[in-house]
């Protein structure tokens, strides 16, 4: 068991409450709008000190009329750990044992969770930009070094396509933020990479013992700026190539005023056999496809981290079939993880084991 | 000196301009500052306005400082006049100094360029830069850039490279990599990855 107790005070629309999850299975019921995803947002908040889904501003997951919101987790991992966000207007801070985090990204890498939230199937059925964020998602909790080096692409992208949209274009200044970029650059997509090479095997025996819609499929890292094998090419080289070919294009670049080479532009290919490399999963398919990466990330984090990490599902009963999930309450027993659901009845959900039922209600809990 | 008609508010206004302190925190603090003791407020006031008077940049290395003229490390003639590390910051030249490793004189840039937040290569002491290296202090024989390893710093130490590298100078960089008493194993991929690309002859 990982997590001990939860309180959230001011946090979206849950005044102050505590919650004392169950060490294998707790099930948050509730009508749509009472707060349960809510929880589960703020469980992902201090387990994975960064917000489940893209918010604009902090401020936007303080409860309404606050000032601040917190959250305070305790954990167990190798001892008591205490970690807490606390939301400001401006943005948020992360504190373990009252003293501020300086390492964010290797904490939550310990601490572990993986996420299945409805919106997870576009991780299938949507765009490139979709996919990389599933990837991101993976790469963040499987590999310490991925959010720092992710945090720093994103900084020496907006600086270099800052530098672009000058009215006049300083070259002098663009020659000088491009070796960062590339250095940057290199770095995501070689951790882009090693998350892929190790995500796509797990990822095809967890699809192939699904069977069904699943069977056959295959993982894939698509580069947008690489055509040697990332995963294998000495950064040296990278760096070279990225190099040339962001001097060669400098002069459209200027005319689009963005950098137009670069792991922004990466792509994970989800296939199957015979299809070619992209198809039209239909909805039953992409479920069936999401639940195998969520699968075979829960084991791999297992692998990594010698202990089950946090599993938050959202609305699940909604997105898979009473088998498929059956499939997955299994896999939690296997790997030790302990999980978060949230439904709108119990009825929906296969025979649950062992578990705690909280009601959610009006952003208050009933045992 | 004249009042304002509402000094608590005044006051306040000045302080919210701070970083990190919003209008509920200055009011606080300004409520603070009126439960203590006059006199520390007139200290506090003086300390103020004597910081405003005589603190200026070094008219050799742009640190800050209330000498007349140039500040305590250009005076001193202990240092050695060949090595000359250029920084980013004053806090940054504390930190070097506080490890008793660099003798030489520095060069104080007050920023990083940073197109972001709007901080363009005339915003940074570069000019002054160019002209002691051509004038007082033409014995530089090396200059080490050591603005810090972010996105921004390497930029900057790239673009004064780039700019003094007619000069006839060796550039060095400081060297970023594994920390010192680190087990290679749980170091992280790019940053050992940095570590062997820079590796030095022994
Ligand atoms: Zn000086």
């Amino acid at each position: 068991m990982l997590l001990h107790e939860v309180f959230v005070d001011g946090f979206r629309n849950l005044a102050q409450v505590t919650l004392r999850p169950h060490p294998r299975l707790t099930v948050l019921i509730g009508d749509n709008g009472q707060g349960k995803t809510n929880l589960l947002e703020a469980i992902h908040l201090v387990a994975a000190l960064r917000p489940l889904r893209p918010v604009e501003r902090a401020a936007e997951l303080v409860a309404f009329g606050r000032e601040t919101g917190l959250v305070r987790g305790r954990f167990a991992l190798d001892g008591p750990l205490d970690v807490e966000v606390r939301l400001e207007q401006r943005g948020r801070k992360a504190t373990v044992g009252g003293k501020a985090v300086r390492d964010v990204a290797t904490l939550a890498g310990r601490l572990g969770v993986v996420s299945f939230v409805p919106d997870d199937a576009t991780m299938i059925r949507g765009g490139p930009g979709d996919r990389r964020r599933g990837l991101d998602r993976f790469a963040y909790a499987l590999l310490p070094a991925f959010a720092a080096a992710s945090r720093r692409f994103d900084e020496a992208l907006e600086q270099r396509n800052r530098l672009l949209k000058e009215p006049v274009v300083d070259d002098d200044a663009l020659d000088a933020f491009t070796p960062p970029f590339v250095d940057a650059a290199v770095d995501l997509a070689r951790l882009r990479a090693e998350a892929c090479v190790r995500w796509a095997p797990v990822f095809s025996a967890e699809a192939h013992a699904l069977g069904g819609d699943a069977l056959g499929a295959t993982l894939g890292y698509q580069s947008g700026c690489f055509d040697d094998d990332v995963a294998t090419t000495a950064s040296a080289a990278l760096q070279q190539h990225l190099q040339q070919r962001l001097d060669r294009g400098r002069d459209v670049e200027k005319r689009k005023r963005s950098t137009l080479c670069g792991p922004q532009l990466d792509d994970v290919v989800v296939a199957k056999a015979g299809r070619g490399a992209r198809f039209l999963a239909s909805q039953g398919e992409a479920r069936a496809l999401v639940l195998a990466l969520k699968l075979a990330a829960v084991r791999l984090l297992t692998e990594a981290r010698g202990q089950g990490p946090l599993l938050l599902l959202d609305d699940v009963a909604g997105e898979l079939d009473r088998h498929r999930a059956a499939r997955l309450l299994q896999s939690i027993d296997e790997h030790d993880a302990q999980v978060f659901v949230t439904t709108t009845g119990t009825d929906t959900l296969p025979p649950l084991g062992d578990c705690a039922v909280v009601g959610v209600h009006d952003g208050r809990l009933r045992a | 000196m004249t009042s304002s008609p509402d000094p608590i508010r005044a006051l306040t206004s000045q302080l919210s301009r701070l970083p990190g302190i919003g209008e509920r925190t200055a009011l606080r603090l300004v409520h603070h500052l009126l439960r203590q003791d006059r006199a520390l407020l007139h200290a506090l006031a003086h300390a103020l306005v004597d910081v405003a008077e005589h603190v200026h940049e070094c008219s050799r290395c742009c640190s800050l400082t209330a000498n007349e003229g140039v500040c305590s490390v250009c005076r001193d003639p202990r240092r050695d006049d060949t090595v000359l590390c250029v920084i980013a910051t004053m806090q940054d030249q504390a930190a070097i100094e506080a490890t008793g490793e660099f003798r030489g004189r520095y060069h104080v840039l007050h920023g990083t360029l940073s197109p972001l937040d709007g901080t363009r290569p005339e915003d940074l002491r570069l000019q002054p830069l160019l002209a002691r290296l051509q004038g007082d202090d033409k014995s530089v024989r090396e200059l080490i850039l050591a603005t810090p390893p972010s996105v921004d710093g390497e930029a900057t130490a790239l673009y004064l490279a780039k700019l003094l590298g007619a000069h006839g100078l060796s550039l060095t960089r400081i060297a970023s990599g594994v920390p010192v008493g680190g087990d290679l194993q749980f170091a992280d991929k790019p940053t050992l990855a940095r570590a062997i690309a820079l590796r030095r002859v022994l």
